[in-house]
């Protein structure tokens, strides 16, 4: 590959690796550490890039005062002209920024609290189907009610990072693996204490968790409201990348079903290990999609089905030979106390 | 006459019922939920697709060539893949896992089948309907005809193959107790393989007739998936015949709600048909999680409760 | 000496079946019971309903002054009444030693807000590991501290559960079969261990037990059940000598 496109590839990877990042330790913290199988966290991260999509606009054009128009109807045009603003106005632009990753959050957590209403009534299979059909719920919602994020069409999304001129594609993606790798340490600091052992334990044996006293419907809900968080938190920031917001791309197959994959190639109960998985899947992904253009030369039908044959089998053989991952799950390291 | 709503109402529903019994009894024989349930239905599909369109033929001899293609399809499934990750003891999760990427793989292969066709015979095969190739008698689509009286007849047929004969006596007994049926000298994964071939043929059937009446793609099967558990759920995953109770129920709401939403709020409530079955598929789950046969057997029981009460 | 817990008059129904018909007993302080009795005669629902598995039907349960009658599990166990399983059930994934941690229940570290603050809870846990070491020692696991629970054989698993409860700061443990199915001499450990841990610690302690011949060494004051009834009770020599108790036993 000549310079640029490696450049191109090597950005994409590490923005795609910090998205997924998120993803897949918040789906870790569900079912890796607290045994909760969310078959339908797609619904946590379309909730983020809904409140993006829903929310940025509609603000900025308070804002700046732009009147007479309708975010959704007149998207393109509206969009452009808070551009235009945002491109001079970096204080007000970060703001706008941080407001809505609060927003993000706050959502993050309600989708968060309503995914553990299920959760701590069912388990297993019937949890399972419960959490595919909520998620499918958020995905029929958002592409057939417009006005949260365009509907089919989806909306564009201002920029808040508009100011930073040429810079903005490393910009924003060196931000957003800024932001990924910082949340992904505080996750490892709430993990690696009494409360990621805890977890731990709820997983392993929930009745004999009530019975040396733990409140194990709490710490199911804070465990399904931690891992919505996180990703919501991904899906915005995916928002604020491609500076769009379009409901029908939260597919299960691309938010939930490769989620899976990086955590348990990973290593299901094991942050280190999911991130590794994370890794490698993200550039096995990319590898894939820069060079499917050279297959489709070759091939009568679209390449994109061989990557949904790649990841059933991955699946199944994974299923069979290793379904602890690459790193297996090692006891909760406290901060502070020396194992022996 | 009846109203052309109820038939299509009795259509769909009648193709949610053959694949809920599918899904129903391969969750009591292998204590799986097959989520690729809706897929099987879309090689079914491209097999009435094949039929008619590239070897020329009637429609409704599709039907057994779906059936046969589809049953060799889930027993290869069942005994190359789901039997050996049992016997590794995989975990419920990793088999629902399992059954997603089969899901996968199945997706990836109809829509390499459809590029290719189109690519290389230049026949469009990426979306169609056939509804055109269905005769008709007195008034009524074959397919409602025969829809009709299949899923009749099939309810007769089960019933007596259940209750009248040895295997599926066995069969019986080895969902209510695996471990005392194989003491008894039942070859539970004998069970367990018929039902997926059963379940693949069945849900084959359902695919092939479905050009017949809806717009087919090689989506058409995935998005069933949701219909197919709320109706399985919903007649509470424990016999063929809630099963059955549950696809018709959820078949005619789904058609016949739809209809009266579009009616009644505009054309733009088509968008959330499938928030019908998905509200009952959770109202179920959170609420009576023994579905439709649960809640029968809870009135029964405190019928006799009231009996005994009466007695003293 | 004073009552520590009190059961009223307990019944428990499942359907049509009486599996508590009536039940009341008097624990004391510092005292080891047993409760005996065949199989099905109700002695774990009895546990199930004092430690709030179940709720009772009609009956009151009084802990320390406390009506405790259908509380929930963790509630009651929050009290200082803490039960082990006829089958052991430990967290199979966690090592032995995580296994007593996490028992211990004034952690701050275990609220999500918190833990991601050391500060707050690096004592605690400290204390929590003082603590794990002395019992572990206590119980002769301290060689298996770091393996997973999991790995464990049957008896070591048996006082793991014991180990549990103790953790928790309990001042009742409710022991259902703790010497269930192993070899004699262990089964005369774990009493001894018993024994030990109420001379020791004070606690107080209501046994389930099949093992008359075991137990009856180690233990104050004995209750016979049979179908759901109380039908006898005293100092072990009476109860196993009772003409009742006999035919309980092998009529049942």
């Amino acid at each position: 590959m000549e310079l640029e496109l490696l450049t191109l590839f090597v950005m994409d990877t590490i923005v795609f690796f910090a998205i997924y990042l998120l993803v897949s330790v918040g789906l870790n913290i569900q079912m890796g550490y607290t045994g909760l199988p969310n078959f339908g966290i797609v619904a946590s991260v379309a909730g983020g890039a809904y409140t993006v999509g829903w929310f940025v606009g509609r603000f900025a054009m308070m804002i700046y005062g732009i009147e007479g128009m309708d975010f959704i109807n007149n998207n393109a045009y509206v969009v452009t002209q808070i551009n235009a603003k945002l491109a001079n106005d970096h204080l007000t632009a970060i703001m706008i920024f941080l407001l809505t990753m609060g927003l993000v959050i706050i959502v993050g957590m309600a989708l968060g609290f309503i995914t553990a209403y299920p959760a701590i009534r069912l388990s297993g299979d019937y949890l399972a189907m419960t959490l595919i059909a909520m998620a499918e719920a958020v995905r029929v919602i958002g592409i057939g009610f417009s006005p949260i994020a365009g509907g089919t069409l989806g909306v564009q999304v201002p920029d808040p990072f508009a100011w930073m001129g040429k810079m903005r594609y490393f910009g924003v993606i060196i931000l957003i693996l800024t932001i990924s790798i910082i949340t992904f340490l505080m996750v490892q600091l709430i993990i690696n204490s009494p409360f990621g052992r805890l977890l731990r334990a709820v997983r392993d044996n929930e009745v004999t968790a009530e019975s040396i006293g733990k409140n194990v419907v709490n710490v199911k809900i804070k465990a399904m409201i931690l891992g919505s968080i996180l990703a919501s938190i991904a899906g915005a920031l995916y928002s604020f990348y491609a500076s769009a917001t379009i409901p029908a791309a939260f597919t299960r197959y691309d938010w939930t079903f490769w989620a899976w994959l990086m955590m348990m190639v990973g290593g299901t109960g094991n942050n280190i290990g999911v991130l590794i998985g994370t890794l490698l899947v993200v550039l096995m992904r990319r590898l894939i999609a820069f060079y499917k253009f050279s297959l489709a030369a070759f091939l009568p039908f679209e390449p994109l089905w061989l990557e949904l044959i790649g990841l059933g089998l991955v699946l199944i053989l994974i299923m069979i030979f290793k379904p602890q991952g690459l790193l297996a799950e090692k006891p909760t390291r406290v901060r502070g106390v020396k194992s022996d | 006459m009846l109203p052309p709503i109820l038939i299509e109402g009795l259509v769909y529903a009648n193709i949610i019922t053959l694949l809920s019994i599918g899904f129903t009894l391969t969750y009591l024989t292998s204590r799986i939920p097959n989520f690729a349930q809706g897929t099987f239905a879309s090689v079914g599909i491209y097999v009435t697709f094949t039929v008619t369109k590239i070897w020329g033929l009637n429609v409704y001899l599709a039907v057994p060539v779906g059936f046969t293609l589809n049953a060799l399809i889930a027993t290869l499934i069942y005994k190359g893949i789901l039997r050996t990750l049992k016997k590794h003891g995989a975990s419920l999760v990793s088999l629902m896992i399992s059954t997603l990427a089969i899901e996968l793989l199945i997706l990836a292969g109809i829509n390499i089948y459809a590029d290719i066709i189109q690519a290389k015979l230049w026949i469009i095969s990426r979306t169609f309907l056939l509804k055109y190739l269905d005769f008709s008698y007195v008034g009524l689509p074959g397919i409602f005809i025969v829809l009709t009286i299949f899923v009749l007849s099939l309810t007769v047929v089960l019933y007596l193959f259940l209750n009248r004969t040895k295997f599926g006596i066995a069969m019986r007994a080895a969902v209510e107790d695996p471990d005392l049926a194989s003491l008894l000298g039942v070859n539970v994964d004998l069970v367990s393989t018929v039902s997926w071939f059963l379940t693949g043929g069945l849900a084959g059937i359902a695919g092939c007739l479905i050009p017949l009446w809806f717009q087919s793609d090689p989506n058409t099967g995935s998005m069933l998936t949701v219909s197919i558990f709320a109706s399985s759920v919903l007649g509470g995953l424990s016999s063929i015949y809630g099963a059955i109770l549950g696809g018709y129920i959820i078949g005619l709401t789904e058609v016949m709600g739809n209809s009266v939403l579009t009616r009644l709020l505009g054309g733009w409530a088509a968008y959330y048909r499938l928030l019908i079955p998905l509200t009952i598929l959770c109202l179920t789950l959170l609420k009576a999680p023994r579905g439709l046969v649960g809640l029968i057997e809870s009135i029964q029981t405190r019928g006799y409760k009231l009996q005994l009460i009466r007695r003293r | 000496m004073s009552v520590i817990l009190e059961i009223n008059k307990l019944v428990k129904k499942f359907g049509g079946l009486r599996a508590l018909d009536g039940v009341s007993m008097k624990l004391y302080d510092g005292q080891i019971t047993l409760i005996i009795g065949p199989n099905g005669s109700g002695k774990t629902t009895l546990i199930n309903c004092i430690t709030g598995l179940y709720k009772p039907d009609e009956g009151r349960i009084i802990y320390n002054g406390n009506d405790i009658t259908g509380m929930q599990p963790h509630e009651i166990a929050k009290l200082g009444l803490v039960r082990t399983f006829q089958i052991p059930m430990s967290f199979q994934k966690l090592t032995v030693l995580e296994n007593l941690l996490v028992a211990y229940n004034k952690n701050p570290g275990e609220s999500l807000l918190w833990s991601i603050f050391k500060g707050k809870w690096l004592k605690n846990e400290k204390e929590a590991r003082e603590k794990a070491y002395k019992i572990l020692k206590l119980l002769q696991l301290d060689n298996v501290k770091n393996r997973l629970a999991q790995e464990l054989s049957g008896g070591q698993m048996k006082l793991l559960e014991i180990g549990r409860a103790l953790m928790s700061d309990a001042k009742t443990l409710l022991l259902d079969e703790p010497a269930g199915s192993v070899a004699p001499t262990l089964a005369h450990e774990i009493f001894a261990h018993i024994k030990r841990l109420r001379d020791e610690l004070k606690l107080n302690f209501l046994i389930v037990e099949h093992r008359l011949d075991i137990a009856a060494d180690y233990v104050d004051y004995v209750y016979a059940m049979s179908s759901g009834k109380v039908i006898s009770e005293g100092y072990p020599n009476e109860v196993f000598n009772d003409p009742k108790v006999i035919e309980a036993y092998l009529g049942g």
